[in-house]
């Protein structure tokens, strides 16, 4: 296929959202051309490299060439915009072929029925937007199960109070394999009546096709995986999707424009190349997944007389309800001469993964009025072994002093050595406000000259209490393993990896940008499949709904374009 | 614990060109002085002992533990500071913290850096400690010794692994090879092509 062709699809992103998307298609024999603002790194271009993982840019922009802008509120209360060029503080993630799915952990939980109708099950909360879903669970089961086969799970399922109803009695790959340290959860869980249980992971515990089981490298998160057994995008989907001869993948195309046809259809997507000339793809289809933030900022930036203030935003939703799935961390520490030496070995193997988790505080009460609210889910993991990030936490002490010269040294020594951290991670629902956004930038322009995307990152009190609520419980269990040093830590921060909303879906065109299959109310071959259309996320990482909703929405766009041919 | 980061590249340009003109004069007057580490191109003579002295304050030199010499630090500090990726500013920041530093030891001592002896060389890096700049500053030479001490020796640094030896760390398979490591991966970023097929990656 040449650039020149004109396709039936063309998909800017290649991630979470995209990769179903350009499977589906390719595989019904569609053609399809994907635009990807990052490079093509092969599997053979990853190693474990911490200079290249994490203390470079490389699967990142240079913030000088390519800033955003963030607004948060500053110790007047009011907010403040600053230049990620000026912060340094990083909101990018995984820009390249596959996405953040390259390095994501593969943390994946499926919603719940209740997730889809949040506010029909609890009720409103002032200063927040919330709102259910256009579709039920039930009609995104099917999804979920066929992401466990493609993309593949491995995990083992434990029923429990909350579990999501399946069509599958099990995971199609068995689970794999833990640290000691599971079993001491499950034991001090249990102690106190919660029930921990085993945690699915996007990764392959057994060979699937080219792609070889995991081989417990120990450095999983922020790495690209040198066996395939991760399940991203790039080597789950848009590999087989290469294999049809339908596909085209061009990597280093920046599109900046979508461009209407003056009938309310966009015609062509205009890309910067890689020498930064400007160019087009034509095609019937347009199908934006270029991750939360930037999707927003791709549709305020198409901006022409059918639609001033950006594509598909004449009722000015485009941008608003943005969220995260975030909550807060915590851990404690084990010592190992406190251990039995092979319990202390045990505990020190390297790659095994803790794979924990309690869904138990699903929902819960209000500690004041007693009424039931949501609630959330927490991950027990080790913490990440980047020796290079690990000493720089180091770095300060408890009161904020910088630790240097032999006390630095020696605590450098029994940190690495006599230590083994357990940490959690909470997801709370980050409810939707008038203060969470996604607009343009109108002094931050990047290397092309283009407004950048500004973020507002305001946060609901209402996810800090429910936080504080989880925290509690889970630093007790971490007190009955017999940690030390336990903490926790809520916070209204927004993590870069976990953005959803901006383009809500929903059945009424004045508050939502898309209909229920994610197709814009205004547009009417334009179709967003990352996590842009949810109204909330849930109280879990949303990577595997990103993937289920996207094979969804390509079921439909076959129908459609079946029909037009 | 993380900090906030201190606004490095706000605090360049706010600075006066008196600072500036100050620092240049001091430095050039020490010009004479002979090289002992690789910073031919980026550092002078002067400034060269001062870092090296004061990184040996912040990770000194003891019988169990690897040095900035045998972590080879200043050649991981000169790679930063001749990255054309790095901020320009950043790399600028480095660099005039080592002019502020004796500034801050001429105007309580009377004297340099290098002529204090070890007892006032310490008394002045817990000056600067409380000031922003010097806290900021001090922090990230702390960043540049765990990079020599715990990336790969593929950088010339963490030499015979000496520093993942000492802290028992065990490095993660595949380690990078020289055509993957930074900055020769970046090549993927300069590639221009439609791929249609497996057989192209």
């Amino acid at each position: 296929m040449s650039k020149k062709e004109k396709y039936d699809v063309c998909i800017v992103g290649s991630g979470a959202g995209a990769g179903p998307v350009i499977y589906e298609l390719s595989k019904a024999g569609f053609k399809v051309m994907v635009l990807e603002k990052g490079p093509w790194y092969r599997t053979g271009d990853f190693s474990k490299d911490e200079m290249v993982a994490t203390r470079r840019s490389v699967y990142t922009p240079n913030l000088k060439d390519e800033p955003q802008v963030i607004e948060d509120l500053n110790e007047y209360n009011e907010w403040e915009a600053k230049s990620t060029y000026d912060t340094g503080r990083n909101f990018w993630n995984g820009n390249c072929v596959g996405g953040s799915t390259n390095f994501m952990s593969g943390y994946f939980s499926r919603l719940k029925p209740v997730d889809f109708k949040l506010l029909s099950t609890y009720g409103e909360i002032p200063g927040a937007n919330i709102a259910d879903w256009p579709i039920s669970y039930d009609d995104l089961e099917p999804y979920y199960e066929k992401v466990e086969r493609l993309v593949g799970i491995s995990g083992k399922i434990v029923p429990h109070k909350f579990m999501s109803p399946r069509s599958t009695p099990d995971y199609p790959y068995p689970p794999l394999a833990e640290n000691i340290v599971s079993s001491w959860i499950d034991e001090a869980a249990g102690k106190l009546n919660i029930q921990s249980i085993p945690q699915a992971r996007a990764i392959l515990s057994q060979q699937k096709d080219e792609r070889k089981a995991c081989y417990y490298s120990n450095f999983c998160g922020s790495y690209g995986c040198s066996s395939d057994a991760k399940g991203s995008s790039r080597v789950a989907l848009i590999h087989d999707a290469l294999k049809t001869g339908n596909c085209a993948v061009m990597p280093n195309a920046k599109v900046f424009y979508l461009e209407t046809n003056g009938n309310y259809r966009i015609k062509k997507a205009w890309y910067y190349d890689l020498f930064g000339q400007k160019k087009s793809i034509e095609a019937k289809i347009f199908v934006v997944a270029a991750q939360a933030v930037e999707t927003s900022r791709l549709l305020l930036m198409s901006r022409n007389k059918e639609f001033p203030d950006g594509l598909a935003n004449n009722n000015g939703q485009v941008g608003k309800n943005l969220i995260f799935s975030a909550g807060g961390v915590g851990g404690g520490d084990f010592y190992y001469d406190e251990l039995d030496a092979e319990l202390a070995k045990e505990l020190a193997k390297p790659g095994v993964f803790v794979n924990r988790t309690i869904q138990d505080f699903y929902e819960l009460r209000h500690p004041k009025t007693g009424k039931k609210i949501k609630g959330g889910t927490v991950d027990f993991l080790f913490e990440h072994a980047n020796p290079v990030s690990k000493a720089i936490r180091e770095k300060w002490d408890n009161a904020g002093k910088l630790r240097w010269g032999t006390e630095l040294k020696q605590h450098l020594y029994r940190y690495f050595t006599g230590i083994r951290k357990l940490k959690f991670e909470i997801f709370v629902d980050w409810l939707p406000t008038d203060n969470c956004f996604v607009s343009l930038s109108s002094k931050v322009k990047d290397k092309w000259g283009d407004p950048v995307a500004k973020i507002r990152t305001g946060n609901h009190p209402h996810d800090l209490m429910v936080g504080e609520i989880i925290a509690d419980k889970s630093k007790q269990i971490l007190s009955k393993m017999g940690a030390h040093n336990i903490y926790a830590s809520i916070s209204g921060t927004p993590p870069n990896n976990l953005q959803a909303g901006g383009c809500r879906f929903g059945n009424n065109p004045q508050k939502t940008v898309l209909n229920k299959y994610c197709q814009a109310h205004e547009v009417e071959n334009l179709f967003v499949t990352d996590a842009s259309f949810m109204p909330t996320g849930g109280s879990l990482t949303f990577t595997w709904t990103i993937y289920a909703n996207s094979f969804r929405v390509a079921d439909y766009i076959k129908t459609i374009l079946k029909n037009n041919n | 614990m993380n900090k906030p980061e201190f606004n490095r590249r706000h605090f360049i340009k706010g600075i006066g060109a008196a600072t500036i003109l100050w620092q240049t004069s001091l430095l050039f007057s020490c010009q004479q002085s002979k090289s002992i580490s690789p910073f031919a191109e980026t550092l002078s003579n002067a400034q060269q002992q001062i870092l090296h002295r004061v990184l040996n304050i912040l990770f000194p030199k003891t019988n169990q533990s690897p040095d900035i010499v045998s972590i080879n630090t200043e050649y991981q500090i000169n790679y930063y500071l001749t990255d054309p990726l790095i901020d320009p500013d950043e790399q600028k920041y480095l660099i005039k913290g080592i002019g502020w530093l004796d500034q801050t030891s001429q105007k309580i001592y009377k004297k340099p850096f290098m002529s204090l002896n070890n007892t006032k060389q310490i008394t002045i890096i817990n000056k600067i400690l409380k000031t922003s700049w010097g806290e900021s500053w001090l922090s990230k030479l702390l960043t540049l010794i765990f990079e020599s001490l715990l990336l790969d020796p593929i950088y010339h640094i963490n030499t015979n692994q000496a520093g993942w030896q000492w802290l028992h760390h065990q490095a993660g398979q595949p380690r990078p090879m020289l055509d993957i490591a930074y900055p020769e991966i970046l090549k993927r970023k300069k590639e221009q092509i439609i791929i249609t097929g497996l057989d192209q990656l």
